[in-house]
């Protein structure tokens, strides 16, 4: 595995560059623009030029060398990372089958996931249309057609998701390099011209600025935070390019030209103030200017396109980890796992992009939306992290403490310069957030619910073979397959009144299927037969949050392991039916929206049975009313 | 005939009352702020030829719209009482109705495009009108300005949290209040009138020809701002049932359109005296002492007109389910007393949220003013067009003479909706924007339940063939009651081996609910059809009127009564959960249609919760079904 990893870590970086790093690859567009911009404004001053670009500087190395490259990276979970991922490690499974009771980190946890997607609708919006507002920099006039433009390439970009957009990843590193390269040429250029910008990397200048400004400085941190935003994507992408390509592709390639592009546009800042309109694209020449546009829109396009990717397998996890509904999603590629594409949240996505774009008009507007959500989503990332260090890794208390101490210090500097963006919309990936974390809860605790509740109406299993021992043995008529979702005793079904004198000629087969808390269960373990009296067989099938159960696959495994006279081909499905009622005893049930709610989601998840790919017409589902 | 309908109370003055708080209240409170926008549009300052002109507009719209189309004619045509834009669909398909669906014919598209019209514009009605009265508050001191939209939208918010509770008890206050209201309108124009008394030459229509052809173009979108003044017109025929012709045409001419025509006049001659009043003519007729009362009693009478508008969708909302223009939602009965009392929570629930967020999109009456009224237009016309179908070919009057009479409708209509189209960029959008969707979502529910129907019974075995294999006896274990769409076959026994295995031991029966072309049925004799075809299998056959709710108590009963008991434990409801694919042959829906219909059905309430059937006795089988 590592072997074929090192020969092809050149090309997992290349490609890393694109789906990675393309989100805080763009942030040049409009993040150095925005710190001038932030609160009442800041003169461009050289004391504020260096302080700010100061402040870029060790906002990148603090928080995305050591935080995320150096301790973050670390923190996976078989090789899968993300927010979700981090969570699946906190959590403890408590009986299988039922899921277990949220904790308060697990709270904070699915709060932040719901940032993640917060700040998801927000970054297409931003650096697609930072890329087009070249347009007005080129030709004054044509400004009018910078949103048009914009909401054009959205939708185009939405469109084609649904056709795998995911499988022309191949050209996405190219395009990138060439991106990169511009940033770094540019940059180059410009400090070239005017090498005293150079002084910033000086961490004093940093201080100083925060001295002087004081309260007014925390607003820059509001601004500043946008050079980080995408950050998050080096440790959720983390399983499909592995550390080492990740570190590869930052440290030889993203973080000297984001570097050298800053300061470029700080040495044009320092030679000419009113390059501030834009600073970015003034770097450049005249007759580069139009070819830039070209690269800046393809580059922001493959940045969303990314966090568009990062959505779907954002969700899949939450949906796998039992966080979400099912929703449908389509392979779009037969080669390479993983390549989904879920028309739902592709829908919502673009519907919420579009409207950001139709209201918000300008990249600065939107910039003052930008930036609370990932905070948000970095400070709990950091708390976490904490646990993690001194329960998985075993650091000393006296490590852990400064450590997690100083990446809240940053992370709670950036939530307090982010918070004045409240008012101005950055109300709006809270209230995404907010309306996840709802989701996410109630699709939660209504599974426990129901779990519970079902469990409760289960026999045990001495109480029942006793039963059936009394009943005379007739002939076998076939096989009947009851799904059930613990694998402790008899599913309830088996004792409705009208099974229980029909069914129990049939062979039974119960079969529960485990997802398990890791990405991946080993092969030998994935399913498990066992036989608990003659014509009673119960299969327990095991997979891990990243894997798609399917019901073939687990009659194939277990063919052999199952005496002959039970038909698995051609077996009958019985489910169970919930309908659910509130509970009488007043302060234990859900609240009445909530029961909504969950029944809203429970009607419109895609079928257990269509994603186990059992055949429509073996399925019978029996009603049962379950109190929530 | 006996009339089925709802109870109503006996005496008609008491029943024209009633129905001037149900019926009128959406056109009784358009004087607020339709003759304010006709001089917006017209960019009038109030003068002589300005005001003569919209009077004898407005004049001439409700004479020509309420008295001789609505009052005269479209109230004439009644289906069992019952009326309304869908009742007329029934009418006309009455006779193929019988058992089956309705066919997705033009009439069909054309009644669904006027019903979903109706519930696009209806959604403004509530907001506009709220707003338009609260905004009174701003007139008598602009410190209130900044809560105009705030007290509108906790009105609205009320008014719709309030829904659940069935409107029963205050509905018996909505005609009184709004007898005061017209009395109280009617009176303040009439003062102004007297003092200026030339205003009364609008009643020629001279004035109101030469307005709308001497102005160019602007004096054609007039027109535009005269719609407003109609809006709610439908209800006079929606709500024929409830009231019965005669009392609202008394109402309409006794009350309604003397207080109307009295206050309009009395807007524009108050302009004439004083032109400063163009802020806001209705307020202004009203002494200052009396503009506090004169805001309370008309934010009564837009809620008691928001009331109506809101129990009309639900009604409209439950027909087109049993006409299966729409998916099936829960309808909840609110009243024991009357029939037609309904409370549909998700229609309720939707209406609410577009209403709140009308209310605070747009701001004021004026901004929604320009967006309303565009797809009454559409209504009207389709009205006209179904109309004209129901009395050639069901009621055979004369052809030449109904094609005269609805030319002149259509060409009413055509000239409403064409004067509105200028109103789409202001707003006017919105409302046809729902009633597309509308539109496209009644569509695919019809297209897609007809070959989903159709699907289903290709799968069945036809009842003959079952009859052959049946072994004899009286089958003992328990008994299947399949519920099926196509009552000619037995459901599931091709595909599902389980269910032929227990077929072969229990009793057997087919049960099939179908919807009857009338409201209303009157005994469960005439609904209930038990067939014994053997000893092992009945059909029982079902139908509700469009008015009804479909129960499972009067099949249990019919069933009782030929000694078979359904209602016990050993006996288990069968029902088809149907799992939606691509033809391959890629014939049937394009696949964006197939999708809208899967979640329809989906979220569409099933059979056998409408017909509260125990959880724990039904059984739902998955059957493959391509379209």
């Amino acid at each position: 595995m590592s072997g074929s990893r090192d020969a092809r870590l050149a090309p997992l970086a290349l490609a890393a560059l694109g789906v990675v790093f393309g989100d805080i690859g763009t942030s040049p567009l409009y993040a150095f623009k925005q710190c001038f911009t932030a609160g009442r404004g800041f003169a461009p001053t050289p004391d504020n030029v260096l302080g700010i670009l100061s402040l870029i500087t060790w906002a990148l190395i603090l928080v995305v060398c050591v935080k995320y490259a150096s301790v973050v990276l670390r923190a996976d979970n078989d090789g899968e990372g993300g927010t979700l991922a981090l969570l699946a490690q906190l959590r403890p499974t408590s009986r299988i089958g039922i899921p277990a009771r949220l904790t308060p980190v697990a709270y904070m946890l699915l709060f932040a996931a719901g940032m993640v997607f917060g700040d998801g609708v927000i970054t297409p919006a931003i650096s697609v249309l930072s890329a087009v507002e070249g347009i007005g920099v080129a030709a004054p006039a044509a400004e009018t057609f910078i949103v048009p433009i914009t909401v054009g390439i959205l939708i185009a970009l939405f469109f084609v998701q649904s056709r795998g957009a995911g499988k022309i990843g191949a050209v996405f590193g190219p395009v990138m390099v060439l991106w990169f390269g511009a940033l770094a040429l540019a940059g180059a250029f410009a400090i070239a011209r005017e090498p005293r910008v150079l002084a910033a990397f000086d961490p004093l200048y940093a201080l100083a600025f925060i001295a002087h400004h004081r309260v007014a400085a925390i607003l820059v941190l509001g601004a500043v935070v946008l050079c980080v935003t995408g950050v998050e994507a080096m440790f959720a992408d983390l399983a499909h390019f592995g550390r080492r390509a990740i570190w590869l592709a930052w440290y030889a390639g993203v973080f000297p030209a984001l570097l050298l592009n800053y300061y470029g546009q700080g040495a044009l800042a320092l030679a000419d103030p009113s390059a501030l309109k834009n600073p970015f694209y003034l770097l450049f020449p005249a007759w580069a200017l139009m070819p830039m546009i070209a690269v800046a829109t393809a580059a922001t396009v493959i940045a969303s396109q990314a966090l568009i990717t990062g959505a779907f397998s954002l969700t899949q996890q939450a949906v796998q980890l039992g966080y979400l509904p099912r929703l449908k999603i389509v392979h779009t590629s037969h080669e390479v796992e993983g390549q989904i594409y879920m028309p739902f949240v592709n829908v919502m996505l673009a519907v919420a992009c579009l409207a950001l774009v139709v209201v918000f008009r300008s990249s600065d507007k939107l910039g003052a939306a930008y930036g609370l959500a990932v905070t948000v989503t970095m400070l709990a990332d950091s708390l976490v992290i904490g646990v993690l260090l001194r329960r998985r890794f075993g650091w000393r208390i006296a490590y852990v403490v400064p450590l997690v101490a100083l990446f809240l210090t940053v992370d709670g500097a950036f939530l307090i310069g982010n918070l004045p963006k409240l008012p101005q919309g950055g109300y709006i990936p809270i209230a995404i957030a907010v309306l996840m974390f709802t989701v996410f809860i109630t699709w939660v605790g209504g599974r426990r619910r129901l779990a519970m509740a079902l469990a409760d109406l289960s026999t045990p299993i001495e109480t029942f073979v006793k039963e059936v021992d009394h009943k005379p043995a007739s002939m076998t008529d076939g096989t009947a397959i009851f799904l059930t979702p613990h694998p402790e005793g008899i599913p309830f079904i088996l004792r409705h009144h009208w099974l229980h004198k029909s069914v129990l000629r049939e062979e039974v087969v119960l079969l529960t299927i485990v997802n398990h808390r890791r990405p991946h269960v080993d092969a030998a373990n994935r399913v498990v037969v066992e036989q608990i009296v003659p014509r009673l067989t119960r299969i327990t099938a095991n997979y891990g949050f990243m894997e798609e159960p399917n019901v073939n696959d687990i009659l194939k495994l277990c063919r052999s392991q199952v005496p002959p006279e039970i038909d698995l081909e051609d077996a009958d499905y019985f489910l169970a039916r919930p309908r659910i009622v509130p509970r009488n005893e007043p302060g234990h049930g859900f609240p009445k929206w909530q029961r909504w709610l969950l029944r809203y989601m429970m009607r419109n998840a895609n079928p257990l049975t269509d994603s186990l790919g059992i055949p429509p017409d073996r399925i019978i589902e029996f009603g049962v009313v379950l109190k929530v | 005939m006996i009339r089925r309908g709802p109870k109503v109370p006996k005496t008609p003055i008491f029943l024209t009352i009633a129905a001037l708080g149900v019926v009128f209240g959406d056109i009784g409170t358009s004087p607020l702020y339709t003759l304010k926008l006709c001089l917006g549009l017209a960019g009038s300052k109030g003068g002589l030829g300005d005001v003569l002109g919209i009077c004898s507009l407005l004049f001439w719209a409700l004479v020509v719209v309420v008295c001789i189309k609505y009052a005269t004619f479209i109230t004439r045509v009644d289906h069992e009482g019952e009326g309304g834009i869908l009742a007329l669909l029934a009418l006309a398909t009455g006779g193929r109705l019988q058992g089956t669906m309705i066919r997705g014919t033009v009439l069909t598209i054309i009644v669904i495009i006027g019903s979903s019209t109706m519930i696009g514009d209806g959604i403004i009605t509530p907001a506009i009108s709220v707003l338009s009265a609260v905004e009174g508050l701003a007139i008598a001191s602009t410190a209130f300005e900044p809560y105009v939209v705030p007290i509108s939208l906790l009105v609205i918010v009320m008014l719709f949290a309030l829904q659940r509770n069935g409107t029963e008890r205050v509905g018996s206050l909505f005609g009184p209040v709004m007898l005061v209201w017209f009395i109280t309108i009617g009176l303040l124009g009439a003062l102004a009138v007297v003092q200026h008394p030339e205003v009364v030459r609008a009643l020629d229509p001279r004035y109101a020809f030469h307005f709308a052809t001497h102005n160019g173009f602007v004096g054609f979108t007039i027109l535009g701002g005269v719609v407003l003044a109609v809006t709610g017109v439908e209800a006079m025929y929606a709500d024929l049932s409830h009231f019965g012709r005669g009392p609202i045409v008394t109402g309409w001419y006794m009350l309604v359109f003397p207080a109307l025509v009295l206050n309009y006049f009395g807007q524009g001659a108050n302009l004439l005296a004083n032109p400063r009043s163009i802020a806001n003519p209705f307020y202004a007729l009203a002494p200052s002492w009396a503009l506090i009362p004169m805001v309370i009693l008309a934010t009564m009478a837009t809620v008691i007109a928001s009331q109506a508008l809101i129990s009309g969708t639900f009604t409209l909302v439950e027909q087109a389910i049993a006409l299966n223009l729409a998916p099936r939602v829960l309808v909840q009965h609110t009243s024991h007393r009357y029939k037609g009392q309904v409370f549909v929570p998700s229609v309720n629930r939707w209406l609410g949220i577009g209403c709140a967020i009308l209310v605070v999109g747009f701001r004021s009456s004026d901004a929604l003013a320009a967006a309303y009224g565009v797809a009454i237009g559409f209504t009207m016309l389709c009205t006209s067009l179904t109309y004209f179908v129901v009395i050639t070919k069901v009621l055979h009057w004369n052809r030449g003479l109904s094609l005269a009479l609805v030319t002149g409708f259509v060409i009413v209509d055509g000239s409403l909706i064409l004067a509105s189209l200028p109103k789409v960029v202001h707003g006017g959008w919105i409302p046809l924007a729902i009633g597309g969707t509308l539109v496209l979502m009644s569509l695919t529910w019809l297209e897609g339940r007809r070959s989903l129907t159709k699907a289903l019974a290709e799968q069945q075995i036809p009842i003959e063939t079952v009859l052959e294999k049946l072994p004899a006896g009286m089958g003992e274990h328990g008994t299947m009651v399949f519920l099926t769409p196509d009552p000619r076959g037995v459901p599931f026994l091709a595909r599902h081996r389980w269910i032929r295995d227990r077929a072969q031991e229990e009793r057997l029966v087919i049960l099939n609910i179908a919807r009857a072309p009338t409201p209303y049925l009157l005994t469960d004799f005439e609904r209930v059809t038990v067939e014994r075809l053997s000893l092992r299998l009945v059909r029982v056959i079902a139908r509700f009127g469009y008015m009804e709710s479909p129960e499972i108590a009067p099949i249990l009963r019919a069933c009782e009564a030929f000694g078979l008991n359904l209602d016990r434990d050993d006996t288990s409801f069968f029902y088809a959960d149907p799992k939606i694919e691509a033809a391959p042959d890629g014939s049937g829906m394009p696949g964006w249609r197939r999708e809208l219909f899967v979640t329809l059905q989906r979220n569409a309430r099933p059979l056998p919760d409408d017909l509260h059937i125990r959880a724990e006795r039904r059984v739902e089988l998955g059957v493959t079904v391509t379209m």
